[in-house]
Formats: structure tokens, C-alpha cells, sequence
């Protein structure tokens, strides 16, 4: 049986001892150890007797000849030239998959994180575009404080619905709200014309995307350079705004609309099942280059 | 003949020198099948597919040791058999006699070369040797194969095997410790010159 107290290392280096496969130092050091360690050089004859024995086994004989005959090289060739054919073919198949699978799942994970930045700066510039509109529009001032002064129906954290009116006005210089909203997409430092031209073409991905974060149900962006350009200047702000934001409460409160629920598929799933689909394509690919290359 | 002349001409595709270098390596790989797998039918299989595989493959031979390589082959034959097996394991259909006994296998009784009692000492050798190596785990059994069966050093097996050295000087260790402890229990059946080496040695 195995000496106990002797060491797995110590037996790796009975072994490599026998095999004369350690280090000059090495060595010189281990046979100084046998001498003193008398467990040591029982567990050093064990294993030699061990070894012995293997390396006593003569080579067996083989039942047969194993020479190759033209008919059989031939015949493999032909077998060999379809695995030499294929297997470059999968593996191109494979990294074309591996490298179209990476772009679109960075391009995925980009739209991901920037549909999580928009939800607080959709939540979160309540208080400041107040204090913008106070500086910039001296002529609203008494409207607002009219507004402020009443009940408003919407909670602060409305974003698009509540800035479209508001921020309509103050087009001197402040971007868009929504414009900043869809990534800088639409140039955060133009006029608002621009931003909304711009924003039904990532109103599907942005509603999509926002859909599940927020419970704010977007408006249809067609309605609001509409309002902008209705907008009265003067005491008849006041009214306008007040007219617009029960418009817009009447839509918040009809629940979602028809172009939200029209979409059958999100991009964002579409990016997904296109991920998953890339995915096992490139799985599959590297298994069957793996099959081929071991058959050769 | 010299054999890198030999396998140079391989390389160009002659087959007559590919066939002389079969002969001069095929008992070592079929050694080395059997022992990696336990079977003649299935070594017997392992080693003409090593040959071809060797063939096919012979460009990709850039120099070094061409034992090594061909064993390197011979174990991924066997690696491939065993996965094979492992998937559809299957029932030895060894001959038995009416008491539902295995029958002994004629191929060590007629071995001219020895008398019925050296053919049965190295009967009961081999097959004990065998049977413990079938006890090992299959990476263990192909070190012990390469480094104490087929003689080659570390480095060689490392090559072969396509593992670090350090790993093949641990496994082979290991592989030797299980061996020991097996083989104990064949002792009595092993010849006494193999009993008394360790007390020759003292």
C-alpha cells in the first residue's frame, strides 16, 4: 500500500527521480533526503518495482499488416479533399457569424444602455426647464405663476407630454426636450423644427424601448408642431397652454396608443432573435469545424 | 534504412516508403492501441486508422519525433474509440464455455516462442497489468502508456499528449501510485523476479 506520510510531491519526485527527469539541484537535493529518510526510499522502491514491471512488457504483436494500398489511399483521398474542402468553408462561415453576431450585439447593448440614460432625463428635468423657462421668457412670467398657482393634473416626471407645450416656446437657443431625449440623434443645440423631423423615425424604437421602463405613454410626435405653431403670444398663452395640456391629459388618460400597439415586434426583440439566431449559427459552425478538423 | 529519408519521400507521395515505415512502427502502435483500449479487435481497428490518418496528414509532420507524432495519433484514435464506446457502450461477446465460463484464448497457448508455463506467466502478467490499467482514468492511462510502455521521455510525451510537461510529471505519479496499489493485488500471480526487484535493489 501507499506510504501515507509521504507527500503527492514527494512521490512526483520518485517518479521524476526514476525517469532521471529532475534538475541537477534538484536531484543532488532528493538523494540526500533518501539517505536520511528511510520512509522515503521504502516509497522509492515501491514505485521502481512498479515501473519495472511496466517497462518489462515486451511490444505486442500486431495481428496483421497495417501497409497502405493505392486502393485504400484513393479512396481516403477523395474523402480527404471534401473534409479539406469543407473545413476552411465552415470556418469561414464561423468567424463571418462570430463578427456579425459581435456588432450586433455591441450595436444592441449601445441602444440598451442608452434607452436606460433617457429614462432619468426623462424623469429628471422637471424642476430645471422651470427655472430655465423663469430666466428665458420674462413675458411668461405672470402665466406661470398662474400655472404654478393652480393644481397642475400632471405629475412632475412627464416627459414628453408636459415639455411639448412648454418647451414650444422657449425655442431661443434650449434644445428640443425630445430631441435630447433620442440620443443627441437629432443635434441637441438646433431649433426643435429639426428634432422633431427627425423623431418619428426613433419614435418606434424609442416608445419600444421606453415602453417597459416608464408607464408615460408617448404622444404621437405629429401633434406637436402643431401645437408649436398655434401657439399665441401674450395673455392668450395662458389659454393655449392650458387648452393643450387637457389635450394632452385627455390622451395620457385614453392609455396607449394605436402606433404603440400596432407594432407587433419591438426592434429591441427583433435584436434579440437576431442575437439568438447568430448566436447558434456560430455555435453550430465552431462544432462542426471542431468535427471536421478532428476527422482529418 | 534512414528514416527521415523515408519519411521525406512519404511526404512526395511514395507509398512504398510510407508502407516500410509502417512496418518498422506497427507493433509499437498497436501496443499502444491495445493498451489504451483494452481490445485486440478494437486496437487492431485504432492502429489501420492511424496509419491512414498518418498518411493523410503526413504534410503537416514538420520534423522532430516521428515516433512521438505517430503515438500522438494513435491516441487520439483511441480517445475518439473510447468516446465512441462511452456513447454506445456495448456487451463483449467473448467465447464461453457450457458452465458460461470465458474460454481461454488460443492465441497465448500457441505461442511457439514459449513453454504453456512462460506463455502463462506472461498471460497472467499482461492481463493483470491491463486490468489495472483499465482502472485508471483514460488521460492517466495515456501517460502511463507514452512515458512507462513506449519509453518516451517527458518531453516526448508532453509533444505527444499536447499537455504541459509538469502535467505529464504529475499524472504520471499519480498513475504509477494507482498502478502500485492495483497491482498488489496480482502479486502472487507476478513471477518472483518481479517480486524481488525492490529487495534486490536494497
Amino acid at each position: 500500500m501507499n506510504n501515507e506520510r509521504i507527500s503527492a510531491r514527494d512521490y512526483e519526485e520518485i517518479s521524476a527521480y526514476l525517469d532521471n527527469e529532475l534538475a541537477q539541484e534538484e536531484r543532488r537535493r532528493f538523494a540526500a533526503r533518501l539517505q536520511n529518510e528511510p520512509e522515503l526510499k521504502e516509497a522509492l522502491e515501491a514505485v521502481r518495482r512498479t515501473r519495472h514491471i511496466l517497462r518489462s512488457q515486451p511490444l505486442m504483436r500486431a495481428p496483421r499488416n497495417y501497409t497502405l494500398s493505392r486502393q485504400i489511399v484513393a479512396e481516403k483521398k477523395s474523402l480527404f479533399r471534401f473534409g479539406w474542402g469543407i473545413k476552411p468553408a465552415i470556418q469561414t462561415a464561423s468567424a463571418l457569424a462570430s463578427v456579425v453576431f459581435a456588432i450586433l450585439f455591441l450595436y444592441n447593448f449601445v441602444m440598451f444602455q442608452s434607452g436606460l440614460n433617457r429614462v432619468p432625463m426623462a424623469a429628471a428635468p422637471a424642476p430645471q426647464q422651470e427655472s430655465v423657462m423663469q430666466e428665458a421668457a420674462p413675458t411668461q412670467a405672470v402665466s406661470d405663476q398662474q400655472l404654478r398657482s393652480a393644481p397642475s393634473p400632471y405629475p412632475p416626471e412627464q416627459p414628453m407630454a408636459k415639455q411639448a407645450p412648454a418647451g414650444a416656446a422657449p425655442a431661443e437657443g434650449q434644445p428640443y426636450p425630445f430631441a435630447e431625449e433620442i440620443g443627441g440623434m437629432g443635434g441637441g443645440e438646433e431649433s426643435s423644427a429639426p428634432a422633431i423631423a427627425e423623431a418619428p423615425l426613433m419614435g418606434v424604437m424609442t416608445t419600444t424601448l421606453m415602453k417597459p421602463l416608464t408607464d408615460t405613454t408617448p404622444i404621437p410626435l405629429a401633434e406637436i408642431p402643431a401645437q408649436t405653431e398655434v401657439v399665441p403670444e401674450g395673455g392668450a398663452e395662458a389659454e393655449a397652454l392650458a387648452t393643450s395640456e387637457a389635450e394632452i391629459n385627455a390622451m395620457t388618460e385614453s392609455g396607449p396608443t394605436p402606433a404603440v400597439t400596432a407594432e407587433p415586434i419591438g426592434w429591441d426583440r427583433r435584436f434579440w432573435v437576431q442575437q439568438i439566431v447568430l448566436g447558434v449559427a456560430v455555435l453550430g459552425f465552431a462544432w462542426m469545424a471542431y468535427i471536421v478538423g478532428r476527422r482529418r | 534504412m534512414d528514416e527521415q529519408w523515408l519519411i521525406q519521400s512519404a511526404q512526395k507521395g511514395d507509398l512504398e516508403a510510407f508502407n516500410r515505415l509502417v512496418l518498422a512502427y506497427q507493433d509499437m502502435i498497436y501496443t499502444h492501441t491495445y493498451r489504451m483500449l483494452g481490445d485486440e479487435a478494437e486496437a487492431d481497428d485504432a492502429a489501420q486508422e492511424t496509419f491512414i490518418s498518418a498518411y493523410r496528414s503526413l504534410s503537416t509532420f514538420r520534423g522532430g519525433s516521428f515516433r512521438a507524432w505517430l503515438l500522438r495519433i494513435a491516441s487520439n484514435q483511441c480517445y475518439d474509440e473510447l468516446r465512441r464506446k462511452k456513447r454506445r457502450p456495448t456487451t463483449p461477446l467473448e467465447p464461453l464455455n457450457s458452465e458460461d465460463e470465458e474460454l481461454e484464448s488460443v492465441r497465448w497457448l500457441t505461442d511457439p516462442g514459449d513453454t504453456p508455463e512462460e506463455a502463462a506467466t506472461k498471460k497472467a502478467l499482461s492481463e493483470a497489468i491491463q486490468h489495472c490499467l483499465d482502472e485508471l482514468p483514460v488521460d492517466f492511462r495515456s501517460v502511463v502508456a507514452m512515458v512507462d510502455i513506449q519509453g518516451l521521455d517527458y518531453q516526448d510525451a508532453a509533444k505527444a499528449l499536447a499537455v504541459p510537461v509538469g502535467t505529464i510529471k504529475s499524472r504520471l505519479a499519480r498513475a504509477r501510485l494507482r498502478l502500485q496499489d492495483c497491482l498488489q493485488g496480482f502479486w502472487e500471480l507476478l513471477p518472483s523476479r518481479f517480486r524481488l526487484v525492490g529487495e534486490d535493489r536494497a
